[in-house]
C-alpha cells in the first residue's frame, strides 16, 4: 500500500497496530474532560451545548429568549419572557436525542401531568410543557434570585439563616409526597431563594423523567453523579446527596430518599462541608443547638427504615428546637471573604442584603436585625456606630492608599497605568477564569512595583489551589506588605488572614497560630474588603 | 498489582527486546523480572506508592537489567514461577510485526504502553457491550470515538445502523461517556491515589503524538 489510511478527526496516517482501526491520539484525546473544570480534574459532564437564543427564539415565537442562565446534565435553561402574559419564565429544554426513546413521549406526557399537579408556594410552578420541532421543553415559573450553591459558595449559611430554610424546603416537599412525587435530585442548585426570601424548590421528578441523574447504562457500572464543587482530583465517588438505596437501586426508590438529601443539604448549610463517610456531628464543628445533630443524623440513617417517615417530622423538630429557646443567639463563624472584587462586593453585598432583608418577613424583625449585624451590610437599617468606624477606619487607611496612589503616578507613565488598569478589570469581570490570571499575570510581571501588583498578586491567590495559591499569597506578604487595595485593605495583612484559614483546613494548627497571632499584634486595624476587622473575625479561631 | 502485571507485561517485553536482547532471553528476563516483583516485594515499592506503575516498571526493568542481567543469565533457563500469565512466543510474533520506527527503547515502551492501554479499555468497553447483547451496535459505533461530539456523521450511522437520527445521537453520547470513564479509571488504576489522570492522559497524548 503506498498511501497509509488518515483519521477522519486529526488527519494524521493511521498507525497499523490498534484495534478497531481507530487513531490512538484522538482516542486519548477523547479521554479528557469535556467543557471546563479540567483543571480541577473533576468530571463535569458538559456534552451537551446549549444551543444559542437565536436558535432557541426560532422555536418559540410565543416567547422573548431573553439570555442562557443555567445547564447542565438534564439540559438548558433560558430566561424567556411570555409576550402576550408579560412575565418572565424559564424555559427548560432537555438535551436532544433523549426523547426519541419510543415510549419517551406518553412517559413524558404523564409525568408531566403529574408535576403540574404541584401547585405550592415553595414548589417552582410548571406552567407548560410540550415538544416542538424535536425539542422537548418545560415552561416554569421564574424564580428571580439565587440557588442555594451559590449561597455557600459565598458566604457560609449561618444556622438561624438554615433553620429558616429547612422547614420551607419540608413543606415543598410533603405537598408533594402528598401526591405521590418524589424529587429524587434534592441538591443545592435545586434549592432556589428568591427575592423575598421565600424558598422555591425546582426541577421536581424531573430526574426520573429524564432518567439521567445516574448512569444511563441500565447493567450498572459507573454512577457518574453530580460533580460537587468542593472536590476536586477525583474520578469516581463524587459526593453527592442521593441516598444510599438510591445509588443501588434506583429504579426502587421511594419519598425518604428525599429525606436523606434533605439531611445531606442541611448537613451543609450548618458546617459548609459534606458528611463524610464517618459523619462528624454537626456541633462539634460550628456552634449549634446539640438537638440539631439528632434531626440531621437521623435524616441521613443510610437505612430508609431508620430515618424520619414523613419530611413533616422533620420541620416539626426543627421548629420545636428553635421555638423552644428563642433567646439563643450562636455565635457568628467567622466571616469569609466573598467575592473580592469591587464589582464583586456590590453584588455579594445586594444579593446578600436583599435575602437578609427579606428574611425580615418571615422571620420577624429580632432574627433579622441578629442576622444583618453579623453581615454588617450597608443599609439605612444598620446602626450608627459601624457606619461611623467604617468611615473612620477609611478615613486613616484612605489617606495612604492616596500616597500609594500618588506614588504608582509617579512611576508610571499614564499610558502604563492605563495598561495596568485595563489589565486589571479583565481580571474584575471575568473572575477565576484562565483570562482572568494571565491578565494579572501579565499585570505584576510588567508593573511589579505598582501598589496594584499586590491587589493583583492576592487576586491570584484567590482565585488559586494549593501550592500556587500558597505561593502567592506569601509573595503579598513578603513582597507586597504593604500594599492597599480597595477600600483600604492591606495585602499583607489579608493575606496573613487567608493563610490562616488555609492552614487550618490542613491541618497545620501550628503555622496557623503563629500568623493569627501576628495579625493580632501586628496588624491589629487590618480589614477586609467588607469593612471588617480582622482581628474581630479571628476571635473565634483559635487551637 | 497482579493485575496491572498481567495486563502491561508486553511493552516490558517489546522494550527488552528493543534494548537489543534476543528473543529467547528477552522471554527469560521478562519472567525473572516478574517473579521477582510479584514474590518480594520490590524494593522500589516506596516509589510505587507515591507514582505511577508505568514508570515503575520501566525504571525497575532497567535497573533490572542493568543489575541483574549478568547473575540472571547464569541461571538455568526457564523454570521461574510467575504468577503473570505470558504468552510468550506469541508475544516474539507479535513484536516482529510492530513498526520499527520507534526512537529509543524507552520511547518504544512508553509508546507499547499507551497503546496497551487503550487496547485493554477498548477491549473492556466491547466486552460490557456484548454481554448487554449490543455487540453490533459497538461495532457500528465505534468509529464515533474519534472526533468531536459534534463531527460525528449521525445521519450516515442512523442510516448503517437503521436507527433513527436522534436514537444514534444518543447511543454515540452513552458510548463516549462509558469509553471516557472506562479510560480514566483504568489509568486511575495504573497510579496512586492523589495523581493527576489529567497529567497522566497528557503524557500520553504527548507519546503517541511522537510515534
Amino acid at each position: 500500500m503506498d498511501t497509509k489510511p488518515l483519521c477522519p478527526s486529526c488527519q494524521k496516517p493511521l498507525a497499523p497496530d490498534v484495534r478497531l482501526g481507530l487513531c490512538p491520539e484522538c482516542l486519548i484525546k477523547a479521554g479528557f474532560p469535556t467543557g471546563k473544570g479540567s483543571d480541577t480534574g473533576s468530571m463535569t459532564h458538559q456534552a451537551f451545548v446549549p444551543p444559542a437564543v437565536e436558535e432557541i427564539a426560532g422555536l418559540f415565537p410565543q416567547l422573548e429568549i431573553l439570555e442562557l442562565i443555567g445547564r447542565g446534565g438534564m439540559g438548558a435553561v433560558y430566561k424567556a419572557r411570555q409576550r402576550q402574559l408579560n412575565r418572565f419564565v424559564a424555559l427548560k429544554i432537555l438535551p436532544p436525542g433523549v426523547g426519541s426513546e419510543p415510549a419517551f413521549a406518553e412517559r413524558f406526557t404523564r409525568e408531566a401531568r403529574a408535576l403540574a399537579q404541584l401547585n405550592h408556594p415553595n414548589i417552582v410552578t410548571l406552567y407548560e410543557f410540550g415538544e416542538t420541532s424535536g425539542q422537548f421543553y418545560f415552561l416554569m415559573e421564574f424564580v428571580d434570585g439565587v440557588n442555594l450553591r451559590q449561597l455557600l459558595a459565598s458566604s457560609r449559611v449561618s444556622p438561624r439563616e438554615a433553620l429558616a430554610i429547612v422547614p420551607q424546603i419540608c413543606d415543598a416537599l410533603q405537598f408533594a409526597h402528598d401526591q405521590g412525587i418524589v424529587h429524587r435530585d434534592i441538591k443545592p442548585e435545586n434549592i432556589l431563594l428568591d427575592r423575598r426570601g421565600r424558598v422555591k424548590v425546582a426541577d421536581f421528578g424531573l430526574a426520573k423523567l429524564v432518567g439521567v441523574e445516574n448512569d444511563p447504562r441500565a447493567d450498572g457500572g459507573i454512577a457518574v453523579a453530580s460533580p460537587d464543587l468542593t472536590v476536586s482530583g477525583k474520578i469516581m465517588g463524587t459526593p453527592n446527596y442521593m441516598a444510599p438505596e438510591q445509588v443501588e437501586h434506583p429504579t426502587e426508590v421511594d419519598h425518604r430518599a428525599d429525606i436523606y438529601a434533605l439531611g445531606v443539604v442541611f448537613y451543609q448549610m450548618l458546617t459548609g462541608e459534606l458528611p463524610g463517610k464517618k459523619i462528624e456531628v454537626p456541633s462539634k464543628k460550628v456552634h449549634i443547638d446539640v438537638r440539631l445533630d439528632e434531626v440531621v443524623l437521623r435524616a441521613l440513617e443510610k437505612k430508609p427504615e431508620l430515618r424520619y417517615q414523613q419530611v413533616s417530622e422533620v420541620k416539626t423538630m426543627v421548629e420545636t428546637i428553635v421555638a423552644i429557646e428563642p433567646g439563643q443567639i450562636a455565635p457568628p463563624a467567622p466571616v469569609q471573604p466573598a467575592v473580592n472584587t469591587n464589582a464583586g462586593i456590590k453584588k455579594t453585598k445586594i444579593r446578600q442584603s436583599i435575602i437578609l432583608f427579606s428574611m425580615i418577613a418571615i422571620l420577624g424583625v429580632a432574627l433579622a436585625y441578629e442576622i444583618i449585624q453579623r453581615h454588617k451590610i450597608s443599609q439605612s437599617l444598620k446602626p450608627l456606630e459601624a457606619q461611623q468606624l467604617r468611615e473612620s477606619r477609611q478615613q486613616s487607611f484612605g489617606a495612604n492608599f492616596e500616597k500609594r496612589l500618588a506614588q504608582d503616578q509617579g512611576k508610571l507613565t499614564q499610558a502604563q497605568l492605563q495598561e495596568a488598569e485595563q489589565l486589571y478589570q479583565v481580571a474584575n469581570t471575568n473572575w477565576g477564569t484562565p483570562e482572568a490570571i494571565q491578565s494579572l499575570q501579565t499585570m505584576i510581571k510588567k508593573y511589579p512595583d505598582c501598589d496594584r501588583a499586590g491587589c493583583a498578586t492576592l487576586y491570584l491567590a484567590q482565585m488559586s489551589n494549593g501550592d500556587d495559591r500558597a505561593r502567592y499569597l506569601q509573595s503579598c506578604i513578603d513582597d507586597y506588605n504593604d500594599c492597599y487595595y480597595g477600600d483600604g485593605v492591606q495585602v499583607g495583612a489579608f493575606a496573613r488572614f487567608l493563610l490562616v484559614q488555609d492552614y487550618r483546613s490542613q491541618g497545620d494548627d501550628q503555622k496557623a497560630n503563629v500568623l493569627s497571632n501576628e495579625i493580632k499584634t501586628k496588624f491589629a486595624g487590618a480589614i477586609d474588603h467588607q469593612g471588617n476587622l480582622l482581628v474581630d473575625s479571628l476571635k473565634t479561631d483559635s487551637k | 498489582m497482579e493485575n496491572l502485571c498481567r495486563t502491561y507485561w508486553y511493552p516490558l517485553y517489546a522494550y527488552v527486546r528493543r534494548r537489543g536482547h534476543p528473543a529467547q532471553d528477552a522471554q527469560d528476563l521478562t519472567q525473572a523480572f516478574f517473579a521477582r516483583l510479584l514474590e518480594r516485594q520490590w524494593v522500589g515499592d516506596a516509589d510505587r506508592e507515591r507514582g505511577r506503575f508505568r514508570t515503575f516498571l520501566l525504571t525497575a526493568m532497567s535497573r533490572f537489567l542493568s543489575d541483574e542481567w549478568d547473575k540472571t543469565r547464569a541461571q538455568k533457563r526457564g523454570g521461574h514461577v510467575t504468577h503473570v500469565p505470558m504468552q510468550l512466543d506469541a508475544a516474539e510474533t507479535r513484536y516482529g510485526h510492530e513498526p520499527v520506527d520507534e526512537g529509543t527503547p524507552e520511547q518504544y515502551f512508553e509508546r507499547r504502553w499507551a497503546l496497551t492501554l487503550l487496547d485493554t479499555v477498548l477491549q473492556r468497553l466491547r466486552a460490557e457491550y456484548e454481554q448487554a447483547g449490543k455487540g453490533e451496535l459497538f461495532v457500528g459505533l465505534s468509529s464515533s470515538l474519534v472526533g468531536g461530539r459534534e463531527s460525528q456523521p449521525y445521519a450516515e450511522l442512523a442510516a448503517k445502523l437503521d436507527m433513527n437520527e436522534g436514537a444514534v445521537k444518543v447511543a454515540v453520547h452513552r458510548l463516549r461517556k462509558r469509553y471516557r470513564a472506562l479510560l480514566r479509571s483504568e489509568i486511575a488504576e495504573t497510579m496512586a491515589a492523589g495523581e493527576d489522570v489529567d497529567d497522566e492522559l497528557r503524557h500520553l497524548f504527548a507519546v503517541l503524538a511522537r510515534g
